[in-house]
């Protein structure tokens, strides 16, 4: 669905230089803190800057050469820029219907119902939660392959979150040969939600990884010194000082919990990850 | 194409207070005044300014980023956009010039056609060539930006006809060229031949535009 390799995006401050790849029938979540270049990677896949170097395929075809046609079975939903503030979901139907050949105007006027979204009213008056759910609706609204959502939950709270999750679930199931590719800050809606992830960091990929494998065999350790110094370091990751010793990141829980029986081992969370990941020392 | 003209018929309809506040001016303005073709051109104006101003809607709080993922390419919105300023101009033209025609009637009892045609048609063309000059300027500085660009245009323009006008002048000795004779040559055409040419410089400024236009859009990073 995408292929990213060596994708390059050179700014005067900042450098972007991803691969990455969103196969059929899977939820791809892109993680990692604010600027280091989530949405300039969304923007290259969409074709919407030149890059410097490197290939990035959407659907098997160039991002850059993307047709009308070939933008129809693409659903996007961005954090920072959607349909004018001025028109009305109303409004908004009419041009959709004339945009996509499968918009499904009932399914999305009964999902605008169901989420108390006002047909007459402009959507600059809507609540952010409503925003991001009108954006989420409309990149689900034409039967799209392959969604492209950066930051859709962001800003809203937890009942407006679960109810977009909701809807990419049910949007999945649908259909086994869809794929999602998502950004989020909020590390548990992609716990729930994802199959792989992709870590993003000054604008490298520095972990990729299935998400069942991330929480099955990743885990945290915590070790004073001595233990530290005695610990097998070949399954260490990162590791981090701290004041009672050190932090560990590990792929390997069960090596360290069979091999290491007196030293406390957390599962490690998606936001243990991109902590020991960015604030760590790689291994 | 259909969706983003659908998108712009919106964004014009949603100003209908003002569209109804600006007739009610150019009717007022029509009855009050001698001639009532005046309207003509201060309605189609003002269309042109509407038909202007969606690329600043498009453009506002990150609003093209957005618009080009959706099954849009970049040369299609630049035509789009090109054909919505036709099609608001026609419209406000035949709108403006009925409105026109229908108050001369009301105020004189007689009305001269073809004169208020002949006008229209000359305030369509120069409404159109604004336009197609502006659109390129709105898309690649911005509403406030393309407006001091404009005026700077126009400045230079006028800079350089002073100059040519003083070379020319200088000239004259060596290349005898006679102006008289040719503002009289034009003057001798009909008004169908007139129209036809101002619609040809039309149609000329708007190709070269349009392909600028292209250009800044494609070159645009959203």
């Amino acid at each position: 669905m995408i292929k990213v390799e060596n994708l390059q995006k050179n700014y005067r401050d900042f450098s972007l230089n991803c691969s990455l790849e969103v196969a059929p029938g899977t939820i791809t979540g892109l993680i990692g803190p604010n600027g280091v270049g989530k949405s300039t990677t969304f923007k290259a896949i969409l074709g919407l800057i030149s890059v410097d170097g490197g290939t990035v395929k959407v659907l098997g075809k160039n991002a850059d050469s993307l047709t009308a046609e070939d933008k129809q079975h693409i659903g996007v939903s961005l954090s920072e820029s959607g349909f004018s503030g001025y028109l009305t979901i109303k409004g908004i139907i009419s041009i959709l219907k004339q945009m996509y050949p499968a918009f499904d105007k009932a399914k999305f006027t009964a999902m605008c119902t169901q989420f108390k979204l006002p047909a007459d009213k402009q959507i600059k008056d809507f609540s952010t939660g409503m925003k991001a759910k009108l954006k989420v609706l409309t990149a689900i609204s034409h039967n799209a392959s392959l969604l492209i959502l950066d930051e859709p939950t962001t800003g809203l709270d937890v009942a407006a979150r679960e109810d977009i999750l909701d809807m990419l679930r049910t949007y999945m199931e649908e259909d086994e040969n869809r794929s999602i590719l998502i950004s989020s800050h909020i590390s548990s809606d992609l716990e729930g939600l994802c199959d792989d992830l992709y870590l993003l960091h000054n604008g490298s990929i520095l972990l990729h990884e299935e998400l069942d494998t991330l929480l099955n065999t990743y885990a945290i350790l915590k070790v004073d010194a001595a233990q530290y110094n005695a610990l097998d370091k070949n399954y260490i990751l990162y590791r981090k000082k701290e004041n009672f010793g050190y932090t560990c990141l590990t792929n390997e829980r069960q090596f360290y919990q069979e091999n290491y029986p007196d030293i406390v081992i957390e599962k490690s969370t998606i936001d243990d990850l991109i902590l020991m990941v960015i604030k760590g020392e790689k291994r | 194409m259909k969706g983003l003209l659908t998108k712009d018929l919106q964004i014009v309809l949603m100003q209908k207070k003002f569209l109804i506040l600006l007739t009610g001016i150019a009717c007022f303005m029509g009855m009050t005044t001698e001639d009532s073709t005046f309207l003509i051109g201060y309605i189609s104006f003002m269309f042109t300014i509407l038909a202007l101003g969606t690329i600043s809607y498009d453009d506002f709080d990150n609003g093209y980023t957005f618009l080009f993922t959706l099954p849009i390419t970049k040369t299609g919105y630049v035509v789009e956009k090109y054909l919505f300023s036709l099609l608001i101009s026609l419209a406000s033209g035949v709108f403006s010039t009925v409105l026109s025609l229908l108050i001369s009637l009301v105020k004189a009892g007689t009305v001269d056609i073809k004169f208020q045609v002949v006008t229209a048609l000359m305030i369509l063309a120069v409404c159109l060539i604004m336009l197609f000059i502006m659109i390129p300027l709105r898309m690649k500085f911005g509403a406030d930006k393309s407006k001091i660009v404009m005026i700077s245009i126009v400045g230079i323009f006028a800079i350089f006809g002073y100059i040519l006008k003083a070379v020319i002048s200088k000239l004259q000795h060596i290349i005898p060229i006679n102006f008289t004779k040719i503002i009289a040559a034009v003057s001798s055409w009909n008004e169908l031949s007139v129209i036809l040419f101002t619609f040809l410089i039309c149609a000329v400024i708007m190709g070269i535009t349009m392909k600028i236009s292209i250009n800044i859009m494609k070159k645009k990073q959203l």
